[in-house]
């Protein structure tokens, strides 16, 4: 097992964020984890990369305990974190901001192929190699943080939100580019996602989370219908509200 | 036409905002240095060790972001660590009898007295920083004002060793403007090598996006606290070079006044650009000489005394209100022709 995070509770003052959530992530996967709003979601990811402590429970990545490490610590050991909301560096150009990517590591000739491989995969971020990240479109600045994550040869990728605010057609192309680099290159991925429809055709298997507590977890192709995860999702039965009200 | 991408012709474009500010200080020191007025070298020496002042805070505040109110402090701490070195071989006991036996007897040379001021500063820099650079923002920002009070009070009682309220008079008055501008150049130089390093990226990352630098795997305190000791090492070699260009030193001289002097220059200029930095000394020193020169009067008209501090508040306010990114926008001087934009010379760079 790559990532274990077992039975972790996270407080925000006396205010329990998650009450004994585990997740566990295999070389290789593809993991969701689904919820509505104030579920935990991104907090779930903020435990894991060091940005908050877990009160309990144990997050361990490929053996190590990394409950209380620092970000940074996290990043070097191998996670990499595309935090919520599209963070670039706005004043460095995108060259810049994927060299940022790079600097955690010693191989030099492997960075460069790397480097060449993200500019493929995303040409937009070529042409535009000379300007400030901040002048890009909130499509191409998701691809720039993906591209950025990549560069640290990361042995797992954490997503939070890669959809948020972008239009369809872009969450389309940044999930198209999330399951090529499965694929290609065996990328391990642990994304949060509002969506459980994107969730379910791109994940391998899924946590619903709801009010800091797993309601199900399951393999994606035994949950297909949805029922069962819209139920988790939001907590009642099917019917008590109107078919097509619920909007996922 | 040139030949467009020869490594030499690289080579001066990606140098290229470091040649024009050189090469544009050495016009103005090779002018004023030509026409012989003493009162004029005067400003152009108190300028040029300005900018080495300005441009150390810019490694500073410019690549992390956090507005440094601290930084005269080093230069205090600098300059009296020159002058127990240098200072008035027959009299440096009277001024400052508390100095160790090795001080009273001993002088050191001019260069190795102003390296070794900034290495102190440097070594304060890194002991106060250890403990500064852990907050962020606002925080960070009054603690270095902090740091510069408990400095200021302290060299002002420690009269043994500083003279105290009263003057250290009769250092050498060795910074002459070429000997400024040498050190103008090394600091600019530094600056500029500085914010294109790996160090310096990651610090501008962090500058932008905390979080996410973090989640890079930046180490954002130890990259503020290098850049934090980096500058208070020129900080305090400018200390030096203020000394040797008044011949005397007061504790009063570092403090409210010069802090708010170099950070008007600095934002003035554009705080986020070496250009900036340079380009604001020059900016609010001619302002200042201007206006100081119609406070005594030319030819028969005079504006009120102290109307120099009050431009200059002026200026700043009109440059946070109308143009918050400085003269400069933030911006460095480009090669202004025409740039290679093949995508085969980028990949070379990158390596």
């Amino acid at each position: 097992m790559l990532l274990d995070v077992d039975n972790i509770t996270v407080h925000y003052g006396r205010l329990a964020a998650l009450r004994g959530i585990s997740v566990t992530v295999e070389e290789g996967e593809i993991v969701c984890v689904v919820g509505p709003n104030g579920a935990g979601k991104s907090t779930t990811l903020l435990a894991i990369s060091g940005v908050l402590h877990p009160t309990d429970g144990a997050v361990t990545f490929d053996g190590k305990n990394i409950a209380g490490m620092s970000p940074e610590a996290v990043a070097r050991a191998g996670i990499s974190q595309v935090p919520e909301g599209r963070h670039v560096f706005t004043t460095l150009n995108v060259e810049e901001n994927l060299r940022i990517g790079t600097r955690m590591r010693k191989d030099r000739a492997e960075i460069e192929k790397d480097y060449k491989r993200v500019l493929e995969l995303f040409p937009v971020l070529a042409e535009r190699r000379r300007q400030p990240a901040g002048k890009l479109s909130g499509g191409e600045q998701q691809m720039l943080v993906i591209g950025r994550a990549l560069l640290t040869s990361p042995r797992i990728m954490t997503i939070d939100e890669p959809s948020l605010g972008l239009a369809p057609n872009l969450v389309d192309r940044v999930y198209e580019v999330l399951l090529e680099l499965r694929r290609n290159r065996g990328l391990t991925l642990l994304i949060v996602e509002q969506s459980s429809e994107r969730a379910l055709k791109a994940a391998d298997r899924l946590y619903v989370l709801r009010s800091g507590e797993i309601q199900l977890e399951g393999k994606a192709a035994d949950l297909q219908d949805g029922k069962r995860v819209r139920q988790a999702y939001f907590g009642f039965e099917e019917g008590v509200t109107h078919e097509g009200e619920v909007d996922f | 036409m040139i030949e467009a991408n020869t490594p030499l012709l690289r080579k001066v474009r990606y140098f290229w905002p470091l040649i024009v500010l050189c090469l544009g200080l050495l016009i103005i020191v090779a002018i004023v240095d030509s026409t012989g007025d003493i009162i004029l070298a005067q400003t152009l020496v108190e300028g040029l060790v300005r900018i080495v002042i300005v441009v150390a805070i810019y490694m500073f505040v410019g690549n992390s972001g956090i507005i440094s109110f601290g930084h005269i402090g080093f230069v205090l701490i600098g300059a009296y660590a020159t002058a127990w070195q240098t200072c008035c071989p027959y009299t440096r006991e009277m001024f400052m009898p508390g100095l160790p036996t090795y001080l009273l007897n001993n002088s050191h040379h001019f260069v190795l007295a102003i390296f070794l001021g900034g290495v102190l500063a440097a070594v304060v820099a890194l002991i106060a920083g250890f403990a500064i650079m852990r907050l962020t923002g606002i925080a960070a920002s009054i603690g270095t004002f902090a740091f510069m009070m408990v400095f200021y009070s302290a060299y002002l009682r420690w009269s043994t060793w500083t003279s105290g309220a009263s003057s250290v008079i009769g250092l050498p008055t060795t910074t002459t403007p070429w000997v400024g501008y040498a050190y103008a150049v090394v600091t600019i130089t530094a600056a500029f090598l500085f914010t294109r390093s790996k160090w310096g990226l990651a610090l501008r990352s962090s500058r932008d996006d905390e979080v996410a630098a973090k989640a890079s795997g930046v180490n954002v305190f130890g990259q503020r606290l290098l850049a934090f000791v980096i500058s208070a090492f020129f900080c305090g070699m400018a200390g030096g070079l203020f000394g040797h260009f008044l011949g005397m030193l007061t504790v009063d001289s570092f403090y409210l006044g010069m802090t708010f002097i170099t950070l008007s220059m600095l934002v003035v200029g554009g705080m986020q650009s070496l250009a900036g930095a340079v380009i604001g000394v020059v900016v609010i020193s001619v302002v200042i000489d201007v206006l100081r020169r119609l406070e005594t009067g030319i030819g028969g008209f005079s504006i009120p005394s102290s109307s120099a501090e009050v431009g200059v508040g002026l200026i700043l306010l009109l440059i946070l209100i109308l143009r918050s990114s400085g003269i400069t926008g933030n911006a460095e001087i480009y090669w202004p022709f025409k740039r290679d934009v093949s995508s085969e010379g980028a990949l070379r760079r990158q390596s």
